[in-house]
């Protein structure tokens, strides 16, 4: 993180997070450049605009970064998601190419601002294009009756980005830094070294958090589903439905959505995110599940087994840790406590758990070691 | 080890287990107690949490046929105590092993008499899911095995250890309401879509790691089909209605005391869902008793039961009395309300003057405790399954009478069967499948 020219811009927060050779791209993506100004428009106006520049060279229109900002101002306390209906253009949210891009401020009350108050931060993530169109989604051992579905079969699913990775110890610790660690999203279990790994120094109400050493970019474990949403709303994303979260684990009937209908999935019904060759075939691990005989006693960092990836390159929806989605188990007649759906397999499955069919269910406000989750965001309209 | 084997093997291990000084003389006082957990699907995963929230308890293994279904459980057990337990497919790994000292039974209900009785007989103390048994034979069969192993056998009806209920239970025991004339009980549970497998299917191939036949066990072999389908059928689990009801008839036997009813009718049917089901959706039953009468009212289409019974969890309030499932007194002095889940009770006296109450938590936690108490102490626990036998007996004559059309049925306690009434009589047992089956003689 650095702060430059201020007198001229501002206060700005500019998120530099350098990689670690040999690791994917876990953590935020690098942003640099950052630089927030007044400019006139056509109209002879005053706007704010918002300059930056993504640093990956990875990225497509499978592969974009999902970026967001957030915003104080300077003695408010409260940070805000900068939204959509706030800028004009796309320079936030779904981000294609790297390289310099542009957010021009529309809100009136923003543009008012003395930019010296103001504070910015800015993040992307790497997300993955999941195109829509129909798949297959298999009723599951255990399972049952839930929100989105009374039945297995078809179904079409509309466009929409998932995260690579699960979220990682290094992004819930920045938004615990920003938003504070309410009960509802700091527990205890999190400072476990083993199975979570958040370190909390300071004292109330000013306590501060960080990744233990070598733990940056595990996966966040031991969050309530309503943690999970409360990070995800922090960044302006949502959980995956169930179906969203089998489609992105299994593919649809075309890996390129059913606008084109060119390509193929080759293993619609795959048990597996890879296919269908068992997690431990020819003592090669697939994804990190029971025992330390993959490498990992508890959770490995994210990204770490290259074959646990799903047709669409998403990672980790076998192993490492089992996933909240928005999906209630039964209905809503439970209320905000009805049990919600958790999918994928977690370091301490056994492999018959790590598939892309089965499904368990938890109450939202437990957390357990072998509970992460990550972030959609919506896609294009398909009308 | 072949299933077949299993009933000679484990008379074997009884036998010897029986005849442990450990557990005669009671030394378990004061050393952790190793408990099994056997299902794990939702309840025995949450059971499982509720265990080891308890000192001096040890979750040594942990049992399922589903290999798909451990992970929660196991993360849980590697939370609160930092060990890995020994998980295992099979039960009989658990029974055999002298060094668990109690078994929780939080399988499909179709298994739970069996199990204790093999629990009882491997000299495990058990505590095991409601409702205890699917038929009145197979419950006696659970009484006659805790009875003759000495074992401590509590019913997961765990209102009956919540401190609200306790406090109502010596409200109505010291006679607060006076001479109790009439009891209604009533369930409004949410409607529940359950998708069905298609009518003559074969069935999905069974997943790998999951021992559908086990699954199965005492019940007919299905075509495997995933989802709980076998909510809504008799012969696996007899529905949402029966499950509630056996939490609501626990209560009142204990108000009530063991007083056996006389007669039941029972209506009902399947009015609100259009699937496969063979269970009710609606279900309507007066029991006579020598002088009082229990009504029971219980439905699964309800739109009533809004309130969601999880907000009254950890709250100082009381249940909505319209709307909740509850239980009501009518005494000669005064009524009660009570309901399940903490919902609390008030005491409304002939003058509609609310004059006794309090709020109430949910019991899990505490019946947990008063299990282990009593695996310890050797005392009875708050649910002990001759108490619950009594209470699900209700049970069973209620559907035995809807099953029979609604004819009203005469029951003998003494014999535990109706007067001359042989196809209501022969509800009250079941084939089983073999190797499955419930021994005459435990």
């Amino acid at each position: 993180m650095k702060i430059t020219n201020m007198n001229r811009f501002g206060l700005f927060w500019l998120m530099v997070i350098l990689l670690s050779p040999g690791l994917s791209y876990a953590q935020w993506i690098e942003i640099d450049d950052l630089h927030v100004e007044r400019e006139k428009n056509a109209s002879n106006e005053n706007q704010v605009v918002i300059r930056y520049s993504i640093k990956s060279s990875s990225l497509s229109e499978n592969n974009p970064a999902y970026v967001f900002v957030r915003y104080c101002l300077k003695g408010d306390k409260e940070w805000n998601l900068l939204k959509k209906d706030q800028i004009a253009g796309n320079g936030l949210g779904i981000i294609s190419k790297a390289g310099s891009h542009k957010v021009t401020i529309k809100d009136l009350d923003l543009n008012q601002i003395d930019l010296s108050n103001l504070e910015i931060s800015i993040r992307a993530m790497e997300v993955v294009r999941i195109p829509g169109g129909e798949f297959e989604l298999r009723a599951v051992p255990g399972g049952g009756h839930h929100e989105t579905l009374t039945e297995a079969g078809t179904r079409m699913v509309s466009t929409f980005y998932i995260s690579k990775y699960e979220t990682t110890l290094s992004m819930y610790t920045d938004f615990l830094n920003e938003v504070g660690g309410s009960r509802e999203r700091w527990s205890p279990a999190m400072s476990h070294q083993n199975t979570c790994g958040i370190l909390r120094t300071g004292t109330a109400p000013h306590f501060s958090y960080q990744a233990m050493a070598g733990r940056e970019n595990h996966p966040v474990t031991s969050v309530s589903w309503f943690s999970a949403k409360a990070f995800l709303n922090w960044c302006g994303l949502r959980l995956p439905s169930e179906a969203e979260w089998e489609k992105a684990t299994v593919g649809g009937l075309y890996l390129d959505g059913d606008k084109t209908k060119k390509i193929q999935n080759p293993l619609p019904d795959r048990t597996y995110a890879w296919g269908n060759q068992d997690p431990n075939t020819g003592s090669i691990f697939r994804c990190n599940m029971d025992g330390d005989d993959d490498g990992y006693a508890y959770t490995a960092p994210v990204g770490s087994f290259p074959l646990d990836k799903s047709p669409y390159g998403v990672y980790d929806l076998a192993g490492n840790v089992a996933e909240w989605t928005l999906d209630f188990y039964t209905n809503r007649f439970l209320g905000d406590n009805g049990y919600r759906i958790l999918r994928g397999g977690s370091w301490v499955a056994f492999p018959e758990g790590v598939d892309g069919i089965s499904q368990a269910t938890s109450q939202p406000f437990k957390a357990s070691t072998m509970v992460g989750f990550r972030g959609v965001a919506e896609g294009e309209s398909e009308h | 080890m072949e299933r077949r084997t299993f009933l000679n093997n484990t008379a074997a291990i009884s036998s010897a287990t029986i005849l442990s000084p450990e557990i005669v003389f009671g030394s378990k006082a004061n050393s952790a107690i190793r408990v099994g957990i056997i299902g794990l699907g939702n309840r025995g995963t949450e059971l499982t949490g509720y265990f080891l929230e308890q000192p001096e308890v040890e979750i040594t293994y942990l049992c399922e046929v589903n290999r798909s279904r451990f992970a929660k459980a196991t993360a849980l057990v590697q939370e609160k105590r930092g060990k890995m337990p020994k998980r295992v497919a099979d039960f009989h790994e658990v029974l055999q092993d002298d060094s668990v000292d109690a078994v929780v039974i939080a399988t499909g209900m179709r298994w739970h008499a069996l199990l204790t009785i093999y629990a009882c007989q491997a000299g495990k103390d058990v505590y095991v899911e409601k409702p205890m048994s699917m038929t009145l034979f197979e419950g006696r069969k659970m009484v006659e095995a805790a009875q003759k192993y000495n074992r401590v056998v509590q019913v997961g009806s765990q209102t009956n250890s919540a401190a609200y209920f306790l406090d109502a239970l010596n409200y109505v025991k010291s006679g607060g309401l006076g001479e109790i004339s009439l009891v209604r009980s009533q369930i409004m549970e949410r409607p529940i879509e359950v998708p069905q497998p298609p009518e003559n299917s074969q069935g999905k191939p069974i997943p790998k790691g999951f021992d559908w036949d086990t699954w199965c066990g005492p019940s007919p072999l299905a075509p495997y089909w995933p989802g709980p389908w076998w909510w809504t059928k008799w012969d696996y689990n007899q529905g949402t209605i029966n499950d509630h009801v056996a939490h609501q008839m626990a209560m009142i036997h204990s108000f009530l005391g063991p007083e056996p009813p006389k007669s039941v009718f029972c209506s009902g049917g399947v009015f609100y869902f259009e699937d496969q089901r063979d269970v009710p959706d609606s279900q309507y039953a007066v029991f006579d008793f020598e002088n009082r009468h229990i009504v029971f009212q219980g439905s699964n289409w309800s739109t009533y039961m809004k309130t969601p019974f999880h907000t009254l969890d950890n709250v100082d309030g009381y249940g909505n009395w319209v709307r909740c499932n509850r239980v009501e007194l009518l005494g000669t002095e005064a009524m009660m309300l009570i309901g399940r889940h903490g919902a609390g009770w008030q005491v409304y006296s002939n003058d509609d003057e609310p004059i006794a109450g309090g709020f109430g938590r949910r019991g899990d936690q505490p019946h947990v405790a008063n299990f282990l108490d009593c695996v310890r102490t050797r005392e009875r626990p708050n649910l002990g399954v001759e108490e619950a036998h009594e209470a699900t007996t209700l049970c069973h004559i209620m559907n035995a009478s809807l099953r029979v059309g609604g004819r009203k049925l005469q029951f003998d306690a003494a014999t535990e069967s109706f007067v001359n009434d042989e196809e209501a009589n022969q509800l009250l047992r079941r084939e089983g499948r073999a190797p499955w089956l419930i021994p005459e003689s435990v």
